[in-house]
């Protein structure tokens, strides 16, 4: 077997050790920014969330050098990934528009979204009109659930 | 053509809710009116608010609800109530981390009070210090001398470094030349009884009536309050101003307010619905039951009140940054 | 004498119908909330306070226990079922349960989960009756130094249980913590970790956490399948038919667990309800890595063993009872769903308090009688009933089951904090945890570092408060050193036994 170099031998499991490695490194940035960890001898607010960083560090470290030695190359299956980050997409959407068109929009939307998401291969066209219906129920439901048994008040939209 | 209608109905719409705040404030409320409670449902404030706009729901034709919204030390959930519409359906309920804490520290940015209309101040409570009942010193003075005698031996417990219980604690070093170990105990009064029964702290900073319940058991002992009177139901508990100490009257409080703004008449209307829910029997009875201090300043009063408590404890937190007793 | 006459009339007051509807009421609403992920018991309650102003303040409370007996529960029935807890209590019975499920013994898992509960909590409720007044002693005993050295067990055990991979639970673990951070520190009103984001200031809260690594990584992991291999899987679950007696638990079955398991894992729940701090998932969690250390085949935990499911749910029923003891006693609430109920008794104007219990004992009593009898009866019927129809969510149709858990989940996010930034960090929280699940990191170690790490530096930092700046405490106190010895103690056991050594562990990490 050829040798491989380290960025060759980059797999999924490095991958997300270098991320987390990084990620650890902007936290750690942002606690010394912040305070001294200990000052006049008292241990201050960023003291302990420096002791977590470094031992996060230990750990991906650690999880980085049993992923180069692990046999596996860095693989993208696009079309696993597609639709978890179509969910993503939506709902962000979902909150974005949650408060401000109202519950009921948004979350209709949001579930009818979902339901094609979600749906067989071929079957959303043929039931259009259950998907609606199904759609309206779970979102009445929910409705009824918070606004008229808990007195919750769900938000009904800025614009109206 | 289609986008003109929607602009002209919104037009429409923006027009009559002007006009329906405008003229129409003698019918308030119209709609139910929400008060957010910045703290924990369960919690102290958050039962404090709860029972009084349930008394003062009953006189208005819609609900008051409550939402709790909790963090940044109560400054999240009126960060909401600095941002509603100014027509009165926004209340929220302002302790001493809201007029003091959050400002001084500017947790929340964009967080002002000059956003709110203060509506009226519905209880108060004076600072105070509790032992346990076995505890070897009997009253202030014993507790004194004992400190005295062994400085910074002595351990009392605040709610955090910096908060409202442990400036309280250091105005009293400040006036009486005491020194005490500080113990925190940030998680509510719950903690603060744990820690006062276990032995682990000697004494605690809160008020009598959070600790009500083992007082009356004749667990716990009130030392000594940071008021210029007696508390009513705990008449032998002294104070510091009967002793001679000056500037030793300090406290926590609930301040109901409103989004700045708002029409001074439907002020004056919240401020009738909740002077006549703190005046009835129902929540007299609650108090009493409860060990809350029910205190009434209206709408004329409150502002000045909490600009004052402001000021005072601004300066006399510069004052012990400027002497090296806590950081900024 | 006086108390178990008390006690009797408890009995005799919860009986009356108009009381016990209440608590079947509580039981079914406290079933939906604690089933429902982005529902939890806390906020069922949380929500019934202005309700409960205006009742009778015995139906209030016997409603409250009927929630929360059924709220810590009825977790295990999404856990099991898919792979979703309701509730962070029921996250170890997840681990076990799900894989039960996909091998088609959905019925048994759901059966002994609901058994252990009871057991659990019926001895829970037991003991609050009879043992109280000593167990909040004990817990008095237990200072800061000492919680301090039971959190850090707690999180030796979090990560040496991942006997597969205790790098990757160190560091799921650690994130958790260090998302803990975030926001306004614990101690002083200092603000930390805010990036510059302005809102971050408000920190982030637990329910985003709990909903975003259970129900929403869940809802991104199902989207990656075809609607074809969902259905192969789910054949797979309902191979046989079911029936109610596959529900009950067998003999056979319960000696192999052994009883110990289920005494013990009561013991647990109780014992660390009555300490106030951590509650049902950190009892559940610790009763699961107890009966891990004691078994024979340490291996066999995480591949769907009724032993795990019977250790965590005994534990975590259990709890119910700790938690109101020093609640009751010293109105020093044992966890989240103790404070709420202690606000239904100050909201009706009653302080919790050695008084309330010997001169208003009538109105305590039914409580008592309320969560006895939620556990030992109404508990293991509700599965008998409902069992076959907890079966058969699997069954619904998946557009349908996974577009209302979204919409539940993210609505139930927004309701208990009334901000859509918690939404958003909900969906944030939810694509950490997938991506952490698609490379076998364990999001139960996300929770606990979440749930315990601000405790863990609250009592470090107290600690040194106490001695001055000098960590020696620590080694000083017993209470502190009874906890560093059991971490000794369940080192040895989890790594060193039967020749599973640190060494093969690393190796396996690294194949």
């Amino acid at each position: 077997m050829a040798k491989r170099s380290v960025l060759e031998r980059i797999n999924s499991t490095s991958l997300l050790a270098l991320v987390l490695i990084l990620v650890n490194s902007i936290y750690l940035f942002e606690a010394i920014k912040t305070a001294e960890p200990i000052k006049n001898g008292e241990v201050g607010i960023t003291f302990f969330p420096i002791v977590a960083s470094i031992l996060l560090y230990i750990a991906a470290i650690i999880i980085f050098i049993a992923g180069i030695k692990e046999k596996s190359v860095l693989s993208f299956q696009l079309s696993r990934i597609g639709k978890p980050i179509m969910v993503i997409f939506l709902t962000l959407i979902y909150v974005l528009i949650f408060k401000s068109i109202g519950y009921f929009i948004s979350s209709i939307i949001y579930v009818l979204c979902l339901m094609f998401l979600f749906e067989e291969e071929s079957g959303f066209k043929k039931k259009k009109l259950l998907n609606i219906l199904f759609t309206v129920i779970i979102v009445a439901l929910i409705y009824i659930l918070y606004q008229k048994i808990f007195g919750v008040r769900l938000p009904i939209g800025e614009v109206f | 053509m289609k986008s003109r209608n929607i602009i002209s109905i919104i037009l429409v719409i923006m027009f009559l809710s002007l006009f329906s705040i405008a003229s129409f404030a003698q019918d308030f409320p119209t709609k139910d009116i929400r008060t957010i409670v910045p703290w924990a449902s369960g919690g102290g404030t958050d039962a404090i608010i709860r029972v009084i706009s349930k008394i003062a729901e009953k006189s208005i034709p819609t609900a008051i609800y409550v939402e709790n919204i909790e963090g940044g030390l109560s400054g999240v959930g009126l960060y909401e109530v600095m941002n509603a519409k100014s027509d009165g359906y926004t209340i929220g309920g302002f302790t001493y981390d809201s007029i003091v804490t959050v400002p001084r520290q500017e947790l929340v940015p964009g967080y002002s009070l000059d956003k709110v209309k203060m509506i009226c101040l519905v209880t108060k409570e004076a600072g105070a210090m509790v032992v346990r009942e076995d505890a070897p010193w009997k009253n202030w003075e014993e507790f004194a001398a004992a400190a005295k005698e062994n400085p910074r031996k002595i351990s009392v417990g605040v709610d955090g470094i910096g908060n409202a219980q442990h400036l309280r604690l250091l105005k009293i070093n400040e006036v009486t030349g005491l020194e005490f170990k500080v113990l925190p105990y940030p998680g509510g009064s719950g903690e603060k009884k744990e820690a006062l029964l276990s032995g682990e702290a000697d004494a605690i900073m809160t008020s009598l009536g959070d600790f009500a319940p083992l007082i009356h058991a004749g667990e716990v002992r009130g030392l000594i309050e940071m008021a210029d009177q007696r508390n009513p139901q705990f008449t032998d508990v002294p104070n510091f101003q009967e002793l001679g100490y000056e500037g030793l009257v300090k406290g926590s409080f609930v301040i109901l307010a409103t989004t700045a703004g708002t029409p001074d008449d439907v002020v004056a209307k919240l401020e009738q619905i909740f002077y006549d829910a703190h005046h009835s029997d129902e929540f007299r009875d609650w108090a009493q039951e409860t060990g809350v201090v029910a205190t009434w300043l209206g709408t004329d009063e409150v502002t000045d009140y909490a600009m004052q408590v402001q000021e005072d404890e601004f300066e006399m937190i510069q004052k012990l940054i400027d002497d090296g007793v806590i950081e900024g | 004498m006086d108390n178990l006459l008390g006690i009797l009339q408890g009995f005799q007051t919860l009986f009356i119908p108009g009381v016990f509807i209440y608590v079947l009421l509580g039981f079914i609403v406290g079933t939906f909330f604690g089933a429902v992920p982005g529902l939890t018991a806390t906020l069922a309650i949380a929500l019934l306070l202005p309700v409960t102003y205006s009742m009778d303040i015995v139906k209030s409370l016997v409603m409250c226990m009927g929630i929360y007996m059924a709220g810590m529960y009825s977790g295990s029935i999404t856990a099991i079922t898919i792979n979703i807890p309701g509730a962070p209590s029921a996250m170890m019975t997840a681990i076990e349960g799900n894989k039960m499920m996909e091998r088609g013994e959905g019925a048994k898992a759901l059966g002994q989960a609901a058994f252990a509960s009871m057991i659990g909590g019926t001895i829970g409720s037991i003991l609050l009756m009879i043992v109280a007044p000593f167990a909040v002693k004990l817990a008095l005993l237990i200072k800061t130094p000492g919680k301090f050295s039971l959190i850090l067990f707690a999180f030796v055990v979090v990560i040496l249980a991942q006997r597969k991979s205790i790098a990757k639970g160190a560091v799921a673990t650690i994130l958790g913590i260090m998302i803990a951070t975030i926001g306004i520190d614990i101690m002083q009103p200092a603000a930390r970790f805010t990036f510059g984001i302005d809102p971050l200031v408000q920190g982030i809260d637990l329910m985003p956490l709990i909903i975003g690594t259970f129900a929403i990584s869940e809802l991104l992991i199902q989207s990656e399948k075809s609607s074809d291999e969902y259905k192969l899987i789910n054949k797979e679950m309902l191979k046989q038919k079911i029936s109610r007696r596959d529900f009950l638990p067998t003999i056979k079955e319960i000696k192999e667990i052994g009883l110990m398991t289920y005494i013990k894992g009561a013991l647990i729940g109780y014992f660390i309800g009555v300490l106030p701090g951590a509650g049902g998932s950190m009892a559940a969690f610790i009763s699961y890595a107890e009966a891990m250390r004691s078994s024979n085949d340490p291996d066999k935990f995480g591949t769907g063993t009724l032993e795990g499911i019977a250790a965590a749910e005994s534990a975590n029923n259990a709890v119910c009872g700790g938690a109101l003891v020093p609640m009751l006693t010293f109105s020093i609430p044992g966890d989240a769903v103790a404070a709420v109920v202690l606000g239904v008794l100050i909201i009706n104007g009653l302080q919790p308090g050695p008084r309330l219990m010997t001169t208003q004992f009538h109105l305590v009593a039914p409580m008592f009688a309320a969560l006895f009898v939620s556990a030992l009866i109404i508990l293991p019927l509700t599965l008998y009933i409902l069992g076959p129809y907890f079966i058969k969510i699997v069954t619904i149709n998946r557009k349908i089951l996974y577009s209302s858990i979204a919409l539940v989940a993210m609505v139930g996010g927004y309701v208990s904090t009334y901000s859509t930034f918690q939404m958003l960090m909900t969906l944030i929280m939810g694509v950490i945890a997938y991506v952490l699940r698609k490379q076998n990191y364990p999001t139960v170690s996300l929770l606990l570092g979440f749930i315990l790490g601000p405790m863990i530096e609250k009592y470090f930092r107290r600690s040194l408060y106490i001695n001055d700046g000098n960590p020696l405490i620590f080694f000083t106190q017993w209470d502190s050193i009874v906890f560093l010895l059991l971490i000794v103690v369940f080192y040895y056991f989890l790594t060193k036994r039967k020749g599973v050594d640190i060494k093969e562990i690393i190796e396996k990490n690294r194949s």
